[in-house]
C-alpha cells in the first residue's frame, strides 16, 4: 500500500489535550516497552510512564485563564538515525489531541519497527486519526496539504527537500535539523565512572544521534592523562571501521594546517591541539564534525585558550555540552554562555529525551492556547 | 630496490608537500624494512585539497577523476612524471595487452567534446593514454548516443582494439553486434564501472560472453586510477589483475589495517612513479583480495581480485556512466 493509500483512512478528528482515553492508551504503551529486552524501548516507555504524563497534564493546564486545544493535523518525518525517535515525537502530539501522520524512515533500525508494532497493538480506536506511513519524497507535496504542523526531524539536506513542499497558508514547520554535541571537562576532578558514562555517551546508536558527543574539549593539556581510561578501545563496539576513521582525520590533515596526533592507524581518539588562528580552527572543527564517519571515532582538543577563544570554533549546530567536571559546573556554565548550547547534561545522560527538545517546547509546539479574558 | 626507491619518494614528498608532512611527520623512515611499513594516505585526500610536491611553473598536466560521487580528485603533474606514467603504461599494455600496432575504436563521443565539456577526466585519459599505443583513433557513438555504423564498417580496418568503459561497451554491444565489427582481429580493452552493470545484473562472464560474440580473441579488464597513473592492472583470463613493473599492491584488513592474504580487504597501491605528488602510497576504497600462490594462467606475478567498494565508502566511478 503507498502512503497516500494509507491515507485514504486517515480521519483528521482531534481529541482533547490530555485526554483520559488518550493517556490510557499511552499508559498500556508505556508498560509494555518497559516490559522490553531493548533499553532504547525501555527509555522509551519510561519516559512515557503514567505518573510523567499526568506531570506533563497538571504542569501544563494549571492556569484558570489558559486552555489548551490541538493544532490539528500533525505531520511528523521521523529521523532515521535513531529507530525510537519518532514515538516521541508522535506520542507527545498525540497526548496533545492531535490527529497524526507519521512518515517513517525505510533506513531505520529494527527498534523502529519493534516500536511501531508496540504501538499498533494498543492504538484502537485511534488508529484512524493516527496513521503511519514509509512514503518517498514524491509523496511529500501530497502530504504537506495535509498537515497543520509538519515537525520535520533529519538532515539538513533532507530538511531542505521537504521544505520545497509547500505548507497552507494558515500551517508551519517546526524544525530539528543537523546538530552535533560535545564534551567539555575543566579539572583533573573527574572520575573513572564519570569517564565510562561519558564512553557510553559517545558510542551511543554507533554514534549517529546528534546528541553524541563528538569531540571532548580539554581545557588544561594535563587533563589529557587523565581520560587515558576513557580511551574507547574497549573491543565493546559492533561496528567498526578503522579505514573510516583513517580516511576522515587524514582529509583532515591534508586540508587544514593542524596537528593531530594518534598512538596508531587504528586510533580512534585523536588528539587535536586548536591552535591560536581562530578561523581555521573553526573551520577545522566544522568540517570534522560535519564529515564525522560516525563510527566510535572521538577528537580530544586541549586548548589552553580562554573560553571565548574556544566557542568560537564552535558553531549554531551545537546541540549539548556534556559536562564532565563532577566537582563544580560553573566553569562550563561560564563556558556555555559564550556558544548557547540547547542543553547541559551529566555524563551518562546526553541521550535522554527531554520535552525541551532543540530549545523548544515540544507540548507548546503541539498545542495553542484559548485566552480567556 | 623498489622499497629504497618509496623510501626516498616519502622522504621527496615530506619534504615538498606540507599536507603530506603532517600526515606522516612521525614517521620514522630508518625503521621501514618492508613494503609493507612504508606509510600511506587515504584516496580522498586528493579530493579534499590539492596535494603536489611541484611549484606551479612546473605543471605540465593537471588530471582529475570522473567525480561520479560530486567530487573530483585533482592531481597536477610536471614532465617527468608524465613521460614515466607514458613509459610505464606502455611497458605494461605491450606486455598485457598488444605488441602490436592496432586501430582503436572508442565506445565513447569524439574526445574533443568530452574535454571540452568534462575536462580532462578519466575517460580521456584512457583513450589517449591507450590510444597513442595505436595506429589510429576514431570514436564510435555519435552525439545522438547511438553507434556510428560507418566507422564500425570502415574497409581501412585491419587489427582492431575496441575499447570502452565497460557499462558503455554493454549498453552498445547489441548495437555493435548488429552492425558487426569489420576486422581481421579483434581485442576488447574495458574498465571501471561495474558497479553499474552489478546493478544491471551482468555478470563478467555475461559481459565476456557478449564480447566474444562481437568477435573478439581476447577481452582484457583494467583497474587503473587517475591518482596513480601510469600504474595499470590487466586482468588475466581467469579474472584476475596481477602486479607488473613500477607497482605493488596489498590487502589490509578494514579494522586492523594489517596485510592480509586471501581474505577480503581493503586494496593500497604503491607506485614508484609518482613524483609531482605524494601518490606513490595509496589506501582505497576498493575492496579485494590478495592471492597467494599461482594463478592458473601461469603469469607468475603476484594477483589479486577486485570484489567492490567498502559499503559507506564515497561512490567513485571513473566512467562517468
Amino acid at each position: 500500500m503507498s502512503a497516500i493509500d494509507s491515507l485514504e483512512t486517515f480521519i483528521n478528528t482531534t481529541n482533547v489535550t490530555f485526554d483520559d482515553a488518550v493517556i490510557g492508551v499511552c499508559s498500556k504503551i508505556a508498560n509494555e516497552l518497559l516490559k522490553s529486552t531493548v533499553p532504547e524501548l525501555v527509555a522509551l516507555g519510561y519516559f512515557f510512564r503514567y505518573r510523567r504524563i499526568e506531570q506533563f497534564k497538571k504542569q501544563y493546564s494549571c492556569q484558570s485563564n489558559l486552555r489548551r486545544f490541538p493544532v490539528g493535523t500533525v505531520l511528523h518525518y521521523a529521523p532515521s538515525n535513531v529507530g525510537t525517535m519518532f514515538a516521541y515525537s508522535w506520542m507527545l502530539s498525540f497526548l496533545c489531541g492531535n490527529a497524526n501522520i507519521v512518515r517513517l524512515s525505510k533506513n531505520a533500525d529494527d527498534k523502529q519497527r519493534l516500536t511501531l508494532d508496540i504501538i499498533k497493538k494498543h492504538l484502537g480506536e485511534f488508529g484512524s486519526n493516527n496513521v503511519f506511513v514509509y512514503a518517498t519524497h514524491d509523496d511529500n507535496d501530497a502530504l504537506a496539504k495535509s498537515a497543520d504542523l509538519r515537525v520535520l526531524w533529519g538532515s539538513d539536506e533532507s530538511i531542505t527537500n521537504i521544505r520545497k513542499s509547500c505548507l497552507r497558508p494558515s500551517a508551519r514547520d517546526l524544525v530539528f535539523s543537523h546538530r552535533y554535541s560535545v564534551a567539555v571537562a575543566h579539572s583533573t576532578c573527574i572520575d573513572e565512572k564519570s569517564c565510562h558514562k561519558l564512553v557510553s555517551d559517545i558510542i551511543a546508536f554507533d554514534q549517529n544521534a546528534c546528541t553524541c558527543p563528538r569531540a571532548v574539549i580539554l581545557f588544561d593539556s594535563s587533563l589529557d592523562d587523565r581520560l587515558k581510561s576513557c580511551e574507547l578501545a574497549k573491543g565493546e563496539l559492533l561496528q567498526d571501521s578503522s579505514h573510516l576513521r583513517l580516511r576522515w582525520i587524514q582529509c583532515a590533515q591534508a586540508k587544514f594546517d593542524v596537528s593531530v596526533t594518534m598512538n596508531d592507524l587504528c586510533s580512534r581518539v585523536f588528539v587535536v591541539t586548536l591552535n591560536d588562528d581562530c578561523e581555521e580552527s573553526r573551520k577545522m572543527f566544522k568540517y570534522l564534525m560535519d564529515t564525522h564517519p560516525t563510527h566510535n571515532s572521538v577528537i580530544k582538543f586541549i586548548s589552553d585558550n580562554d573560553h571565548a577563544s574556544v566557542s568560537n570554533v564552535l558553531d549554531r549546530h551545537l546541540q549539548t555540552i556534556v559536562d564532565c567536571d563532577i566537582v563544580s559546573s560553573s566553569a562550563t556554565r561560564e563556558f556555555a554562555t559564550h556558544c548557547n548550547p540547547f542543553r547541559i547534561v551529566r555524563p551518562g545522560d546526553s541521550m535522554k529525551f527531554d520535552i525541551i527538545w532543540d530549545g523548544k517546547d515540544l507540548i507548546e509546539e503541539f498545542t495553542n492556547r484559548m485566552r480567556i479574558m | 630496490m623498489f622499497l629504497e626507491r618509496l623510501i626516498e619518494l616519502t622522504k621527496h614528498h615530506s619534504e615538498h608537500c606540507a599536507s603530506y608532512k603532517r600526515l606522516v611527520g612521525s614517521v620514522n623512515l630508518a625503521s621501514i624494512k618492508s613494503i609493507e611499513q612504508i606509510p600511506f594516505v587515504h584516496v580522498s585526500i586528493f579530493k579534499e585539497t590539492l596535494v603536489s610536491s611541484i611549484d606551479d611553473k612546473d605543471v605540465f598536466k593537471t588530471l582529475r577523476s570522473s567525480g561520479t560521487a560530486g567530487t573530483q580528485s585533482v592531481i597536477k603533474i610536471d614532465k617527468h612524471d608524465a613521460l614515466k606514467q607514458s613509459a610505464s603504461l606502455s611497458r605494461l599494455y605491450k606486455a598485457c595487452v598488444t605488441d602490436s600496432k592496432r586501430d582503436m575504436l572508442y565506445i565513447d563521443k569524439d574526445v574533443s567534446d568530452i574535454v571540452k565539456r568534462e575536462g580532462y577526466n578519466a575517460r580521456v585519459a584512457g583513450i589517449t593514454g591507450f590510444g597513442v599505443f595505436c595506429n589510429s583513433r576514431a570514436s564510435v557513438i555519435d552525439e545522438r548516443d547511438t553507434v556510428k555504423s560507418d566507422v564500425l564498417k570502415s574497409e581501412a580496418l585491419r587489427n582492431v582494439l575496441l575499447f570502452g568503459f565497460t557499462p558503455k561497451l554493454w549498453q552498445h554491444s547489441d548495437a555493435i553486434l548488429e552492425c558487426g565489427v569489420k576486422c581481421d582481429d579483434l581485442i576488447v580493452l574495458h574498465g571501471g564501472g561495474w558497479k553499474k552493470l552489478e546493478s544491471l545484473r551482468v555478470s563478467r562472464q555475461e559481459f565476456d560472453d557478449k564480447m566474444f560474440k562481437l568477435g573478439a580473441t581476447k577481452v582484457i579488464n583494467y583497474f587503473g586510477m587517475v591518482e596513480q597513473l601510469g600504474s595499470v592492472y590487466f586482468s588475466c583470463k581467469n579474472g584476475h589483475f596481477h602486479v607488473r613493473g613500477d607497482a605493488r599492491a596489498i590487502a589490509r584488513d578494514i579494522t586492523s589495517l594489517k596485510p592480509i592474504e586471501n581474505q577480503l580487504g581493503v586494496m593500497q597501491f604503491l607506485s614508484v612513479i609518482p613524483g609531482s605528488y605524494p601518490g606513490h602510497s595509496i589506501l582505497t576504497d576498493d575492496l579485494g583480495i590478495m592471492h597467494t600462490g599461482l594463478c592458473g594462467c601461469g603469469d607468475e606475478n603476484k594477483h589479486f581480485t577486485i570484489i567492490g567498494r567498502y559499503k559507506n565508502a564515497i561512490i567513485r566511478g571513473c566512467g562517468n556512466t
